[in-house]
């Protein structure tokens, strides 16, 4: 057998010249390789010869084919662009199409990439654990001493440090500094943090002029110094090295400057990254957070169980959570799920999109076919419709890019005020590497859906098509149209399932009765205390004009809904019955002390009984109707007696009230019981609700600055309406149901026009059979009615594929869902009405068309 | 008047004309090196032959194989009428040129 070249170089060969002139090449080399071989000039290796011969034959080849091909394709794109210019209706559509679906992947993408997908940038992020000090009770459980304990005493830490973030503290150079901004010594208020020394070693941050305090400084207790944050430095200071060996003053102490951080510590998505000034760890210290660098073999349970070990304390365990997870715990899940769903949207927009090139291909397969009788190859036809394909997904992906920057914008505005305190909201940007993926699918899309056609034209009889009778095209075509319609429906389907569940979990969790009146309701939550005793500061807000009353809650847990919506503790204490005699033990309840006027106003109310006379009447109790029910059965408790061991003693019920539902509608919460506040003449924290007359948002500020010289900056209380609380608690919930409603409707939108696309294809192909239909007698309903039938067709398909589908996949879901189930029979009909009416409206235009068919016209054309 | 022919085109199509049927690319290569002492080779000449088919000067049919082309066919070339007629423009245009300098180019 005579010598080969390789392969690949045949084949390359083939691509740049024809098969027979490659052919007639490779013989030439052989000739030449014979005629060398005959006059003794044969090669040392006669097949490297022929490969490298071959090879260099395919480079100039190629080379010398260039300027022709690039004639060739610039022919042809001018001719795709003419030929879209002229049906712009369907190029508008399928531009539309493609560019939303790559706007909304790569605008969500973006979002979920920036908040949740992207890791801290601090180095192996992954291994930072945050470990809580106080149990739910807010009950102190790791001390600062006990820090040091974990230190040596908990091997899975490779360190670790106490931490706390002070914001607002304000700060100044002493002795002044000339080139501060503002001119004089006062640097503003500022955030500080206090840590121990291993906080630098946790987080990887080395001083890039100085150093860090050390543990042995620590331990010998030369606290007094500090070391300032990279940006704070060099904004403030412009970066001046002779600011080491200063003394900043801050909450009346000094403190000398011994180091500066690195531009490493700058990290935008931390917390500490940007604090103005490091401080060593006040030694009294009793709230403050513990952050760890857990060992590579270490996982955060089995950490969680060594630090349990470690501090003692058999009756609980705390809940060590990745840094980054902390922060974002609870958008990943739903972030995640937005990802699932416009993952959909762009199915189905690129499956809509090629179906309806499909369809607009194949009516021109009359003209294919004319050109490949003129002689043109299967391959000069197929490249001219993708041309099609390529310039209608090139425009798309640039619209796409338009839509998407100004997206993507809209969206982190969107996330930022809807959803208060979404970590990294302000870090969301266009995502470049997404955007390139989705442009690539919509390409994809745009070559794939001309490739078919193409290749189904090019295997059809040229004498069938141009005879008008080809069943080949017209048949296969219609199959792939149908399965890429059902399909189409089938994402639909899951889609509304999906938005469906979720906005009716948001229906019924809008329809809970808190059992809070929050009309006119208003809250202040104290954050520290305050500087007036607790009846001044009440006496204060009573002189409120628009306040008509004011309930005091003081020493045990924060104020319903306010306490989950911002930041609370839930202070739970025991009770049973004075008298047993059987029945039930022990039972935990979460403990109020409150005014007899705190029911009145936060409307909460009485199914038996009444508040207790008067403040001060220590020996009354009103418990909610769990706890009654968990005491007394069905027992009429009013008059009968509880004992409780916090506040210590014996007490009356005087009143059972209807559950509040103190952390929202969905959250489960502890019985409560409602004990008198206890006098004190100085008490100087509590939580307040007030009543007003006025709407809740105008008396905010009034009664804000009302506060001013009671609350200083530093202890500020939380003003709010209690409005505002549930919305807070509702507001992912919300933000989550309205953004799947967005998708399941853009997805419905684009699955209506592939129905209509379809459908009124079928009609314009099968005019010729209505109308001999019409001759032989068919009424126009009849003929209506066909048609819609088509289309019921497909829509039950693409339902009995949707459906169970959707209820795979909503079973994975059942967590984010409320007092809905995945198997909710009521969404399910409801979705497939919803599909079919849309699918039958969609195709109503086509079948009324058809029924008007003329068989006088239609016959003779 | 067609396009005029670069050098190693008017090389190539004497070569195609001179051999008659047994032109192909080896042979074209072999002749135009043998009479002219230009080396040319297989590649650059058959990439100028096709680039001369676009240009319709030239065409091509493949003959017969043998065994010694691995059974391959022979892609044979012949100048098309075109292309006798921009040979002869390409050489008339180079003897005007020459007149005037046909002193110099003898060496007086």
């Amino acid at each position: 057998m005579a010598m080969q070249p390789a392969h690949l170089i045949q084949r390359l060969m083939q691509a740049v010249a024809s098969r027979d002139a490659a052919n007639a090449a490779v013989g030439d080399l052989l000739d030449e390789l014979s005629d060398r071989a005959a006059s003794a000039r044969a090669p040392r290796w006669p097949h490297l010869w022929l490969n490298v011969h071959a090879a260099a034959m395919v480079m100039s080849f190629a080379m010398a084919s260039m300027p022709r091909h690039g004639r060739a394709m610039e022919y042809m794109f001018r001719d795709a662009v003419r030929s879209l210019r002229r049906s712009p209706g369907y190029s508008l559509l399928v531009i539309s199409l493609l560019a939303v679906g790559i706007a909304a992947g790569t605008i969500t993408y973006s979002v979920v990439d920036a908040v949740v997908l992207n890791p801290i940038d601090v180095e192996r992020s992954d291994r930072i654990v945050l470990v809580p000090t106080r149990d739910d009770q807010f009950k102190p459980r790791i001390t600062i001493d006990a820090v040091r304990k974990l230190r040596t005493d908990v091997a899975g830490f490779d360190s670790v440090a106490s931490v706390m973030v002070f914001s607002g503290s304000s700060l100044s150079v002493a002795g002044g500094y000339e080139r501060s901004s503002v001119g004089s010594t006062a640097l503003g208020d500022q955030s500080v943090v206090r840590a121990s020394s291993d906080l630098f070693k946790v987080l990887r941050f080395t001083p890039a002029i100085g150093r860090a305090w050390t543990a042995d400084e620590e331990a010998r207790g030369e606290t007094n110094v500090a070391v300032l944050g990279y940006r704070f430095w060099r904004n403030r200071f412009g970066g001046d090295a002779n600011v080491l060996g200063r003394t900043i003053e801050t909450a009346g102490k000094a403190y000398t400057v011994i180091g500066m951080l690195g531009a490493d510590s700058d990290v935008a998505d931390l917390s500490y990254g940007q604090a103005a000034v490091w401080l060593p760890t006040n030694p009294a210290s009793t709230t403050f957070g513990v952050l760890g660098r857990m060992r590579d073999d270490v996982t955060p349970a089995q950490l969680a169980e060594q630090i349990q070990r470690a501090i003692a304390t058999p009756d609980w365990r705390p809940d060590v959570a990745p840094l980054l997870e902390q922060s974002i715990g609870k958008v990943r899940g739903w972030m995640l799920m937005a990802l699932g769903a416009v993952g959909l949207v762009v199915l189905i927009a690129c499956v809509n999109a090629a179906n309806i090139m499909l369809t607009r291909s194949f009516r021109r397969s009359h003209e294919l076919a004319i050109r490949s009788s003129l002689g043109a190859s299967r391959r000069q036809i197929a490249f001219s419709v993708m041309a099609e394909g390529l310039v209608l997904s090139l425009t798309a992906s640039a619209c796409a890019l338009i839509i998407s920057v100004w997206g993507v914008r809209a969206a982190r505005s969107a996330v930022t005020t809807l959803l208060v305190g979404v970590y990294r909201a302000s870090s969301i940007a266009l995502n470049e590497r997404v955007l390139l993926a989705a442009i690539t699918a919509a390409v994809i899309t745009g070559v794939f859906a001309s490739l078919v056609p193409a290749w189904l034209a090019s295997r059809a009889s040229v004498n069938g098509v141009l005879k008008d009778a080809a069943p080949t095209v017209v048949g296969s075509g219609r199959r792939w149209r149908s399965g890429l319609l059902i399909a189409e429906i089938s994402c639909v389907t899951v889609l509304m399932v999906v938005s469906w569940l979720f906005v009716a979990s948001l229906i019924r969790v809008a329809g809970v009765d808190l059992g809070i009146d929050r009309s006119r309701l208003l809250a202040v939550s104290p954050n520290g205390s305050f500087a007036g005793t607790v009846d001044e500061v009440r006496q204060r807000l009573e002189a409120i004009p628009g306040v008509s009353d004011v309930a005091v809650a003081a020493g045990g847990a924060s104020l319903p809904l306010v306490g989950r919506a911002f930041s609370g503790a839930w202070i739970t204490t025991s009770i049973e019955r004075a008298q047993q005699t059987g029945g039930a033990g022990l039972s935990k309840v979460l403990l109020y002390r409150v005014t007899s006027n705190y029911f009145d106003i936060a409307g909460i109310r009485f199914q038996r009984g009444g508040s207790w006379q008067a403040d001060g009447d220590t020996g009354s109790v009103v418990l909610d109707e769990r706890a009654a029910a968990n005491l007394f059965g069905s027992d009429d408790p009013l008059g009968r007696q509880i004992r409780a061991t916090e506040p210590e003693g014996v007490f009356t019920v005087t009143g059972v009230v209807q559950q509040v539902h103190t952390r929202g509608a969905e959250e489960a919460d502890d019985p409560a019981a409602y004990f008198a506040i206890k006098p004190s003449a100085t008490r100087k924290f509590a939580g307040f609700f007030l009543r007003t007359s006025r709407p809740p948002a105008e008396m905010v500020p009034v009664v804000v600055s009302a506060l001013a010289d009671v609350a200083p900056a530093s202890t500020r209380p939380y003003v709010f309406a209690a409005d505002e609380a549930v919305q807070r608690i509702t507001a992912t919930r919300r933000f989550n149901a309205w953004l799947m409603l967005a998708f399941g409707s853009i997805a419905m939108l684009i699955g209506a026009f592939g129905v209509y696309g379809v459908i009124a294809t079928m009609v314009a192909q099968e005019t010729r059979e209505i109308g001999l239909r019409v001759a032989l007698g068919a009424t126009p309903q009849l003929i209506r009615r066909n048609v819609l039938r088509v289309t019921g067709r497909y829509v039950l398909a693409g339902l009995a594929i949707g459906l169970p589908l959707a209820w795979w996949l909503s079973r994975g879901l059942e967590a984010y869902l409320f007092q809905v189930t995945a198997a909710d029979a009521s969404v399910y009909v409801g979705v497939s009405a919803l599909v079919l009416v849309v699918g039958l409206a969609a195709s109503l235009m086509p079948a009324h068309r058809a029924s008007r068919t003329d068989p006088m016209i239609t016959l003779r054309s | 008047m067609s396009a005029p022919l670069g050098e190693f085109e008017l090389l190539v199509l004497l070569a195609t004309m001179s051999l008659g049927d047994e032109a192909y690319p080896v042979s074209i290569a072999a002749d135009i090196e043998k009479r002219s002492g230009r080396r040319a080779s297989r590649t650059t000449v058959l990439i100028t032959l096709e680039r001369l088919e676009d240009k319709d000067l030239v065409s091509s049919w493949y003959g017969d194989s043998t065994p010694q082309r691995g059974g391959r066919a022979k892609r044979h070339f012949r100048t098309k009428p075109r292309g006798i007629q921009a040979v002869r423009e390409s050489l008339e245009r180079i003897e005007t040129m020459k007149a005037g300098v046909a002193d110099i180019l003898r060496g007086k």
